[in-house]
């Protein structure tokens, strides 16, 4: 998915329609319009909820998780000061919030029920593309939560490595050398079966 | 040396290797874009690489992530409403709720205690009328009562309402710190409390404070 295209040297200083439409309803639901949150809610539930499943994994904590960081943003709005993209402001409350439920709930990330069966499953000739993503999605599942929101961050939401040292409260060089490390063990997991992904 | 030589000072090669996932993404910049483009025209490695990294993100993005938003917000309405709805709802408002939102921290609690000093001042000055004929014994002005009567000063104070009860009187002033109180009485009764004031245990004076009243 590619999000936007850049001709710029700072991405982040892009004009962005749709983010100055989103700051357009952070000042309402600031001034506690409810219709400007519903609004708001709608158009960001989707992408986090993508976002958190991939990060937290357990339907009920990503429910949880996400209306959590709805509520910050519900009661945090008039603290947003424009600083930075109103999307990568509400990720970064959906990944804070992300990490304190995965250390809250103690689970181990290899006994992760959907990401087993992803495992075992073997290529006949070639995978259909839902296999193929499940495979993926429970190798990704074994590696750390930073790496995860970095694979994820980038492969799925589109957002630049500046954006996403944002949302992860780290720096760029961290980031890099996170998404470097990540791709490698993913291409090394999948080399045996890269004529499956052609 | 600065830190822009040093960036430059990189291999190609890493540089390219570190920006290849927002390369394929289309999330750089215009020259960090070009400059992986260019790595690219004469790099086997990073090309391949490219096109092993593009299958995988393609297989990777997979599908999305059902989810009932309209169930989601259902369950988050109540939560919202209990700090929008207050309004249609004036006798359980708290009284936080009247505050303007912008008006929470330190900038409120401030405006609130002014207003609390403002307030305060106005109620003194609608009462004034009420309270002249009330003063401590300690503050300046005219004394308008008819004795002043003087307790002892470990009387218990449900000793000193019941004598006080007793004698009829109305308490003009006081207590002071000598526990004094100075009442106001029908003149023609004067000699009689006075007598009576005096013969109570925890009365240590009790003296008129005018002539009493010719027959």
């Amino acid at each position: 998915m590619r999000r936007r295209q850049m001709n710029d040297s700072d991405p982040a200083k892009q004009p962005d329609t749709a983010q100055d439409g989103d700051a357009v309803l952070l000042q309402r639901i600031a001034a506690g319009d409810r219709l400007a949150f519903e609004a708001f809610y709608r158009a960001y539930v989707p992408r986090l909820g993508r976002f958190l499943h991939r990060l937290v994994r357990r339907s009920h904590v990503i429910e949880e998780v996400l209306n959590d960081a709805m509520l910050v943003v519900w009661r945090s709005a008039a603290k947003f000061r424009g600083q930075s993209k109103v999307s990568t402001w509400v990720f970064a409350i959906a990944y804070n919030k992300a990490l304190k439920a995965i250390q809250r709930i103690d689970d181990p990330v290899d006994s992760d029920p959907e990401m087993l069966e992803s495992e075992q499953l073997e290529p006949e000739g070639y995978l259909m593309q839902e296999q193929r993503t499940a495979l993926l999605w429970g190798i990704v599942d074994r590696m750390s939560a930073e790496h995860r929101a970095v694979i994820e961050l980038t492969y799925y939401h589109g957002y630049s490595y500046d954006e996403i040292a944002e949302i992860m409260g780290c720096p760029i060089n961290t980031v890099k050398t996170r998404m470097y490390h990540a791709r490698r063990r993913l291409q090394t997991m999948v080399s045996e079966r890269m004529e499956d992904f052609r | 040396m600065n830190g822009l030589i040093l960036r430059f000072a990189k291999p190609a090669h890493q540089t390219a290797q570190e920006l290849l996932p927002w390369f394929a993404t289309g999330a750089l910049g215009a020259r960090e874009s070009e400059m992986v483009e260019q790595h690219l025209q004469q790099c086997t490695i990073c090309q391949a690489d490219l096109d092993s990294l593009k299958a995988v993100r393609t297989a990777y993005v997979g599908r999305e992530v059902p989810l009932d938003v309209e169930r989601l917000l259902d369950t988050i309405r109540p939560r919202i409403k209990a700090k929008a709805a207050a309004p249609s709802r004036p006798r359980k408002r708290g009284w936080l709720s009247y505050v303007p939102a912008g008006l929470t921290g330190w900038t409120g609690w401030a405006l609130a205690a002014q207003l609390a000093v403002i307030v305060g001042l106005g109620l003194t000055l609608v009462n004034q009328p009420q309270r002249v004929d009330y003063r401590t014994l300690t503050s300046a002005g005219v004394t308008t009562g008819d004795l002043i009567v003087e307790f002892d000063p470990n009387t218990p104070v449900r000793e000193v309402a019941r004598i006080l009860h007793k004698s009829g009187a109305r308490v003009i002033e006081g207590p002071t710190v000598s526990n004094s109180y100075v009442l106001s009485i029908d003149r023609d009764r004067l000699p009689v409390q006075l007598a009576a004031l005096r013969a109570e245990p925890a009365v240590v004076l009790a003296e008129a404070l005018k002539a009493p009243a010719k027959p």
